[in-house]
């Protein structure tokens, strides 16, 4: 019975928690990629972080270059 | 006797399972979330070139690496490849952190709210979990 626990039971445990947790957490880094329009280069992508797009004050920047939510950089991004 | 074995032999085991369902999350995060991936990769100038092919060899090799650890025969094979992976990792964000123009968020890390410098301090107790694995998986070996 334990052989079967530690052969069978916990490897499918280890592979449904791993998979399912894996899932999960993939909805929340869609929000993450910003886009800024570099001279040379056009519209270019980018990751920031999470608290980007959440306020006023502050405006988000990568290298110098405004970020916005889409790659029509319409909306600037900006947190407090 | 047996039963000093069989405690090194639940312990060996338990880490294996451990580090093969935080490979098997990382590996999958990262395929899922692939692009956002790739482009964290290619922030920093140390990668930069080299993003597409690394974006997809780091997948492959914790999956790899987490398949190899849940069997018994490839254990410490696969505890010495896991030290090794967590060791490049730690390697990359400490060059990132030090010598990098631009610091990537470590948002499609395995916990994407740690920052960095609690990542070097998650992967530091990952490096002594995979230690006492080997330590123990080598001891059976030898036995």
């Amino acid at each position: 019975m334990k052989t079967k626990f530690f052969k069978f039971v916990l490897p499918a445990l280890a592979i449904v928690m791993a998979l399912g947790l894996a899932f999960a957490s993939e909805a929340e880094t869609e929000s993450r990629i910003a886009y800024y329009d570099h001279p040379i280069l056009g519209v270019q992508s980018t990751m920031v972080e999470n608290e980007c797009g959440t306020g006023n004050a502050i405006a988000c920047k990568f290298n110098g270059h405004q970020l916005y939510a889409e790659p029509a950089l319409t909306n600037e991004l900006r947190k407090d | 006797m047996i039963h000093i074995e069989k405690i090194k032999q639940t312990i060996a085991c338990s880490i294996s399972m451990v580090l093969a369902t935080l490979f098997l999350f990382a590996a999958t995060t990262k395929l899922l979330n692939y692009r956002e991936f790739s482009l964290q990769l290619a922030q920093p100038s140390i990668l930069r070139g080299y993003t597409d092919i690394v974006a997809w060899m780091v997948p492959v090799a914790e999956l790899v690496v987490s398949v190899l650890l849940f069997f018994k025969t490839f254990r410490l094979q696969a505890l010495f490849a896991s030290f090794g992976l967590i060791v490049l990792f730690t390697t990359y964000i400490l060059l990132i952190l030090n010598f990098s123009d631009v610091v990537p968020c470590s948002c499609v890390g395995v916990i994407p709210a740690l920052g960095w410098t609690d990542h070097i301090l998650f992967n530091i107790a990952l490096l002594a979990l995979a230690a006492l694995g080997i330590f123990y998986s080598k001891n059976m070996a030898s036995e």
